[in-house]
C-alpha cells in the first residue's frame, strides 16, 4: 500500500506539472494569436502578460488539481465495486 | 535494416498485446463444479501468481484457493483465487474468501446447470501450470449469455486519450520551446543555419528512416 501510494503521487505529480506547463503554454498562445488576429491596436507584451495574470487568478487554473483527485476517487471506487457490491 | 526494423515493431506490439491480454478482466461463461483449496511450491512461474507481503521474506509455498469450473462451450477451467491487495494489477481485490464462498455456493450439476459469468484476469497454461486469477462471480440468463466488456472499453480509451494528450503535448512543446530556437539559430547565420538544422535535420532524417524513407 504504501508503495502504491508513494509511486501513485509521484506519476500524479509528474502528470500536474505537465498537465499545467501545457495548459499555460496554450494559454498564451491564445493570446498571442488573438492579440495579432483581432486587437492588434496597443501593447502586444502588456495585453499577453494581463492575459496570464487572469489565468493565473483564474478558475480554470484550479481545475488542474483534478488530474490528482479523479485517480484517486477511482481507486477508491473500484475498491469499492470490487470487494463490497 | 528493414528487417530489424519489422522486428522490432513485432516485438513491442506481440508485448503490448501480451500485457493488456493479461492484465484486462475478461469474462468466461461458466458452470462451477468445485472449488479447493492446494499447497502450491513456487518456482519462477511465481510471477504468474499473486505475490503476498508475507511470501516475499521467503514463503516458498503457500496454500492457493482454486475454483473449477466447465464453460458453455464444454471445455473445463480452473480459476485460482487470490487476492492483489495493492498490488499489480491494480484490482485492489481483498474479498477472496467471500468470492469462495459465492463461488460454492453456484456449484450446480450437469442436469440442472446454473450459468455464472466469471470475471477474470491471467492465462491458463497447463505447460506451465498456471492460472487465471477469479475476480468476481455473476448469474447470468444462459450459456449464450453475452458481456459487453465496458471495462476494458473505458480503460482503453482513457490510455488512448492519455496519449492522445501526452502527443498534443509534445507537439506544443516543440512549436513553442524547439522550433522558436532553431529559427533564431537561422537568422543568426547562414553557415551556422546549416550546422544547426543538421542536428535537427538529421534527427528528422533518422526518424524518417522509420517510415522507410531514403535518408536526407
Amino acid at each position: 500500500m504504501i508503495r502504491l501510494a508513494v509511486f501513485g503521487l509521484i506519476v500524479l505529480a509528474v502528470a500536474y506539472v505537465l498537465v499545467s506547463i501545457y495548459s499555460r503554454s496554450v494559454r498564451r498562445e491564445k493570446l498571442e494569436k488573438k492579440w495579432d488576429n483581432e486587437i492588434k491596436t496597443g501593447d502586444r507584451d502588456a495585453y499577453i502578460a494581463q492575459g496570464m495574470r487572469d489565468y493565473d487568478t483564474g478558475f480554470r487554473k484550479k481545475l488542474i488539481i483534478l488530474v490528482v483527485i479523479v485517480p484517486i476517487l477511482i481507486v477508491g471506487g473500484l475498491l469499492y465495486a470490487v470487494n463490497f457490491m | 535494416m528493414r528487417y530489424v526494423k519489422w522486428t522490432f515493431w513485432i516485438i513491442l506490439l506481440t508485448f503490448l498485446f501480451s500485457f493488456f491480454h493479461y492484465t484486462l478482466p475478461q469474462h468466461d461463461i461458466v458452470r462451477v463444479v468445485r472449488v479447493y483449496e492446494e499447497r502450491q511450491d513456487f518456482d519462477w512461474t511465481g510471477i504468474f501468481w499473486a505475490n503476498p507481503d508475507d511470501q516475499s521474506t521467503g514463503l516458498t509455498n503457500r496454500d492457493v484457493q482454486f475454483i473449477q469450473t466447465i464453460r458453455s462451450n464444454g471445455k473445463p477451467m480452473v480459476y485460482r483465487n487470490e487476492d492483489t491487495g495493492w498490488r499489480w494489477p491494480p484490482y485492489f481485490k481483498f474479498d477472496t474468501a467471500n468470492l469462495q464462498t459465492e463461488a460454492s455456493d453456484a456449484i450446480s450439476d450437469k442436469d440442472a446447470p446454473e450459468w455464472y459469468s466469471m470475471t477474470h484476469y491471467g492465462w491458463r497454461n497447463e505447460l506451465l501450470s498456471i492460472f487465471p486469477n477469479a475476480v468476481a462471480i455473476k448469474p447470468v440468463a444462459g450459456p449464450d449469455a453475452r458481456i459487453i466488456p465496458w471495462v476494458n472499453i473505458v480503460i482503453l480509451a482513457t490510455l488512448a486519450i492519455i496519449l492522445f494528450m501526452l502527443w498534443r503535448m509534445w507537439v506544443q512543446f516543440r512549436e513553442r520551446s524547439i522550433d522558436p530556437v532553431l529559427e533564431d539559430i537561422d537568422e543568426a547565420s547562414g553557415a551556422a543555419r546549416d550546422r544547426a538544422r543538421g542536428v535537427w535535420g538529421r534527427f528528422v532524417g533518422w526518424l524518417d528512416t522509420w517510415k522507410g524513407k531514403p535518408r536526407r
